[in-house]
């Protein structure tokens, strides 16, 4: 029975042993793809949004009720997170955290270093499930505006300050964010440079840069709510969120009444269409449409334009990622086009503004369901990164031992997470796109048949996520 | 609509979703009981040695699929017109591949997923290993 035991002991640790990876060799984010969702699961999934969908139609209520939210402050929990020191603490630490950052990607080795996997992993993934659990956390860590207020406090103090030289055009609305978002996505999936340590640092600086000089053009807050592309995007994905902080306080609200308060502006719909569209390539970029149909041909005219193959798969990649992104804003707009036939004296452009929140649950669904598994298992790596964040070998916290377990979760489970956090975010988006007609149309028929063609877009997109995300798509 | 029947609504799609779930989902049992033993019956043949050809800092032909059973010994070779030291993601191996001596993978494929086999100087994918349950 002992000799038994020690057996099993010994394999054990022999096994463990095993487990314990090597060190790295990549500088790739994620050593490993999860399997596509099977044929069946995608037939059945898109039923299923099918049938949600109808059997929304007929069960949703008949009369607006998220347009005003109301907002009950929490009380003493409330009070103390919105107070000013934790609001100093939470922005010294976004402060720390890229000078860190930026520090590890400029100084640091090119391989297992923290910098790539905190950005895309930690912050550009991981921040997306907390905004909307707990609200817009990224506002209160948020370095930048943390770093402006705290210049224009001094400044203040030193009886310096005073309004902004510039009223912020309204021409310009969105469109900065959405410019900043498309070159991040860019950086992260078409031009390799942005996966480098030292490329990423750099590219931080640049942004950090533009940020603080906007800012000091239009005002720290106007440039946050329209300009800086990452408070902008976790500030939308918050707005699921039931906490909203008010002044000083943090409340709740009722759920998914943040959205209806979206102010749409001019680029909130390209805005919208990058934030689902660039997820859209990353999951076509991995399918065979993509490596077998479309990619080698345009590698071959770039190359024929003189590129070398390097280049030439970054622009094939650039060009992939703009032309999703413009199906996702050309499917919106033909559903658009065709809501307005129902009837209502509204142009084209003010209807698109007015269902444009409601894809929002979409883009939740599309990162989440994506990159449930990148952040489950690279967000693993983050204790070890953080021990040795140059990848020099040093291990200031005992921890640059952990390994990565990238089997601990069943094929099968994420299969299930990913086809619930699609049809998750396909019903927020009916009820919150229903909700809206009721509230804009006078009568409720022609409510109805525009309802009609929002939902063949919801479907739409839902689908896709589906496929993209299936054996159909990727062989 | 009464609450009544919206109730009613809700719970036959929800009697529908499961039932066609359930038609959908495919019998492990049965499909496991069908492929085995033909697998037991024949002695484990070696798979073919799967071959990827780079050119020119591409690979021949678009993205290369290598497919494998887990548990199965993967094998592969990668041949290239100039020296590029060839990387397998996730399973770790990196194998240098000479324009006269092609890069000779083997492995046993331990654990599923889908991990990407690139050129590593230039990050550039050639071929994936899909590692099937």
């Amino acid at each position: 029975m002992t000799r038994r035991r020690a057996a099993v002991t010994a394999a054990a640790a022999a096994v463990l042993l095993a487990a314990v990876p090597e060190p790295a060799l990549a500088h790739g984010i994620q050593s490993k793809r999860d399997l596509p969702i099977p044929e069946w699961l995608f037939s059945w999934g898109a039923a299923l949004v099918l049938l949600v969908s109808f059997v929304a139609l007929a069960v949703l209520w008949p009369k607006p009720r998220l347009e005003h939210s109301e907002w009950r402050p929490l009380p003493a929990v409330g009070r103390a997170l919105g107070s000013r020191p934790v609001e100093i603490a939470c922005g010294l630490i976004g402060v720390l955290l890229l000078v860190l950052v930026v520090y590890s990607g400029l100084a640091g080795a090119k391989n297992d270093n923290l910098a790539p996997t905190f950005v895309y992993v930690v912050f550009w993934v991981g921040l997306v499930p907390v905004s909307v659990l707990f609200g817009n956390v990224f506002g209160a860590f948020n370095p930048w505006r943390a770093v402006a207020r705290g210049v224009s406090w001094a400044f203040g103090r030193l009886g310096r300050g005073g309004e902004e030289p510039f009223p912020y055009p309204d021409r310009l609305g969105h469109w900065p964010a959405a410019a900043g978002l498309l070159g991040f996505t860019a950086m992260e999936l078409a031009i390799t440079f942005g996966r480098e340590p030292r490329g990423l640092a750099i590219a931080i600086l640049v942004y950090s840069a533009l940020t603080w000089f906007a800012m000091s053009l239009f005002g720290i807050d106007r440039w946050l709510e329209r300009g800086e592309a990452f408070s902008v995007y976790f500030g939308l994905f918050s707005r699921l969120s039931v906490f909203e902080r008010r002044g000083h306080t943090v409340g709740r609200r009722r759920l998914l009444s943040g959205l209806t308060s979206v102010v749409p502006l001019a680029g909130t719909v390209p805005l919208l269409a990058v934030m689902i569209g660039s997820t859209s390539f990353d999951g076509l970029s991995v399918g065979q449409l993509w490596t077998r149909d479309l990619q080698p041909h345009l590698i071959d005219f770039f190359q024929s334009l003189g590129f070398v193959v390097t280049t030439a798969t970054q622009l094939a990649a650039l060009v992939g990622l703009l032309m999703m992104i413009c199906v996702i804003l050309g499917f919106y707009t033909v559903g658009i086009v065709g809501a307005r036939t129902a009837g209502g004296d509204f142009t084209r452009e003010e209807l698109a503004r007015k269902f444009i929140h409601s894809l929002v649950p979409i883009a939740v669904a599309y990162v989440l369901a994506h990159y449930v598994s990148l952040l489950l298992y690279q967000g693993q790596a983050v204790p070890a990164l953080l021990s040795d964040p140059l990848g020099h070998g040093s291990d200031l916290f005992g921890w640059a031992g952990w390994g990565v377990n990238t089997t601990w979760i069943a094929n099968s489970t994420l299969w299930y997470l990913q086809v619930a956090f699609v049809i998750l975010g396909h019903m927020a988006a009916l009820a919150l796109a229903h909700d809206r007609a009721l509230a804009l149309y006078d009568r409720p028929s022609v409510a109805v048949r525009s309802q009609y063609w929002m939902l063949g877009v919801m479907v739409g997109f839902t689908c896709l996520a589906l496929y993209l995300l299936s054996a159909a798509a990727q062989g | 609509m009464s609450g009544r029947q919206r109730g009613l609504i809700v719970l036959v799609a929800a009697l529908v979703a499961v039932g066609a779930y359930l038609l959908l989902r495919p019998d492990d049992k049965s499909s496991n009981k069908a492929t085995k033993p033909n697998s037991a019956a024949t002695t484990p043949q070696p798979a073919p040695v799967q071959k990827i050809q780079v050119k020119g800092g591409r690979v021949v032909g678009g993205l290369a699929t290598i497919k494998a059973k887990q548990g199965d010994t993967v094998r592969f070779q990668v041949s290239t017109d100039k020296p590029h030291e060839i990387h397998l993601h996730g399973y770790n191996v990196a194998k240098n591949a000479t324009t006269t001596k092609p890069a000779s993978f083997q492995l046993k494929a331990t654990e599923t997923g889908i991990f990407e086999i690139e050129i590593e100087d230039t990050s550039t994918q050639i071929a994936e290993l899909r590692v099937e349950p």
